[in-house]
């Protein structure tokens, strides 16, 4: 009887363990993140707080889709012209504690600051890179 | 005068010639209702039929709850007959959803009613908008089209909720929680004209913004209005389709009757 119970408690642990770990689209991924990001996000946060265009130049990939900012970014050249415009204190400050997460429609992940700019991040050849910046109050 | 033998709708009897008579009824009275299309009459109750009523019970009838249903001898079906038998020119304005709070006619929030309507060619209330890589939503207000610099007055009374804060395309928003607790946003401003901060009282017709520019070079106040009856950002992501707090307001009505005095 104790071992079809350890059984059962076993089958239940699993169960739960596998639920957990499925990641639903709008909502927090928490830890679900994939470490691969986790790697380039830190770099990201980094160069967003030191204000280095180059840097997040580097950990991007062109062309960055945009409804902001003056529309999609074309190369990293545009990327610096209108990174002090993109990058305010109040993003930089955003980006220092704010967890990706998934929404619907996006196929990578998203950190959203002031509850309506999400900057996604996407998967190419193995690597995240920062492709995405969508504000939710746009026109 | 069109009678039932019994309910029709949420909860109701739902006898198919019932739902006939009612389903024509909503259809002849669609001019009342903001957006209303034509439903299909096939005696059957479903989400259209259900929301039609809905729609009809809270702009004409006046429910701040409707129930979505009609009775033998109930309002809603008294007020369906009438809107059958009234003539039908000239149209009044559709008179604004009932809205906990918002029992006044409000100032316009400009000094005078821009050239070019809110209610068409992208600037209404709905209008389909893309996102960055292509995905829907709606537009969550009204644009009213002015000059860059145009001072933009409170609607009625109140008290700022919220600094100006980075909205979109280089422009600000400013959020004012109006007397009976609805909350404008007035978007898309340049700057809040001074002493015009959170915590600050407002009067209604008080100049308390002014419109900004886009990069685009247009400008206009994207003016967009919430019943107060939730809380939290008024922005939302992932709420479709107009990713906004749950009690958004569609304003047009409320502009259409607002006052420039």
């Amino acid at each position: 009887m104790q071992r079809t119970c350890s059984s059962l408690n076993g089958f239940l642990v699993l169960i739960l363990t596998t639920l957990l770990s499925v990641s639903t689209p709008g909502c927090w991924a928490g830890g679900g993140v994939p470490p691969e990001l986790l790697k380039v996000l830190q770099a990201y946060r980094q160069a967003v707080a030191a204000g280095d265009s180059d840097q997040v130049a580097a950990l991007s990939r062109f062309p960055i889709a945009s409804n902001d900012f003056g529309g999609v970014i074309q190369s990293p050249a545009i990327l610096r012209e209108r990174f002090q415009k993109i990058f305010r204190p109040e993003i930089v400050a955003c980006f220092a504690d704010a967890e990706p997460r998934q929404e619907t429609g996006f196929p990578g992940y998203l950190v959203v600051c002031e509850d309506a700019l999400a900057f996604g991040f996407e998967q190419h050849d193995g690597e995240y890179r920062f492709s995405y910046i969508d504000n939710a109050n746009a026109e | 005068m069109e009678t039932i033998s019994a309910s029709v709708g949420v909860g109701g009897a739902n006898r198919p010639q019932d739902v006939i008579k009612v389903q024509n009824l909503l259809n002849q009275n669609r001019a009342r209702v903001p957006d209303a299309r034509e439903i299909t009459v096939d005696g059957l109750v479903g989400p259209e039929t259900i929301n039609a009523i809905v729609n009809f019970q809270r702009h004409v009838v006046g429910l701040s709850n409707p129930d979505g249903r009609v009775d033998p001898n109930g309002r809603t079906l008294r007020a369906l007959n009438q809107g059958v038998n009234a003539p039908t020119i000239p149209a009044p304005l559709p008179a604004p959803p009932a809205a906990p709070g918002i029992s006044v006619v409000l100032r316009f929030p400009l000094n005078a009613r821009p050239r070019l309507s809110y209610k068409t060619g992208g600037r209404y209330f709905g209008a389909p908008r893309t996102t960055s890589t292509g995905g829907h939503r709606s537009h969550a207000g009204c644009d009213l089209i002015v000059p860059k610099g145009t001072p933009i007055v409170a609607v009625a009374d109140g008290e700022v909720i919220r600094n100006p804060y980075y909205f979109y395309s280089g422009t600000y928003a400013l959020e004012v929680r109006h007397t009976g607790g609805f909350v404008v946003r007035y978007g898309e401003i340049s700057t809040a004209a001074q002493g015009v901060s959170s915590g600050s009282s407002v009067a209604r017709g008080q100049v308390i913004a002014f419109v900004g520019k886009l990069e685009s070079g247009s400008s206009m106040l994207h003016f967009e209005m919430y019943a107060g009856t939730a809380s939290g950002s008024l922005t939302v992501r992932g709420n479709p389709p107009y990713q906004r707090r749950s009690d958004l307001l569609d304003p047009t009505p409320y502009l259409d009757q607002a006052t420039l005095t």
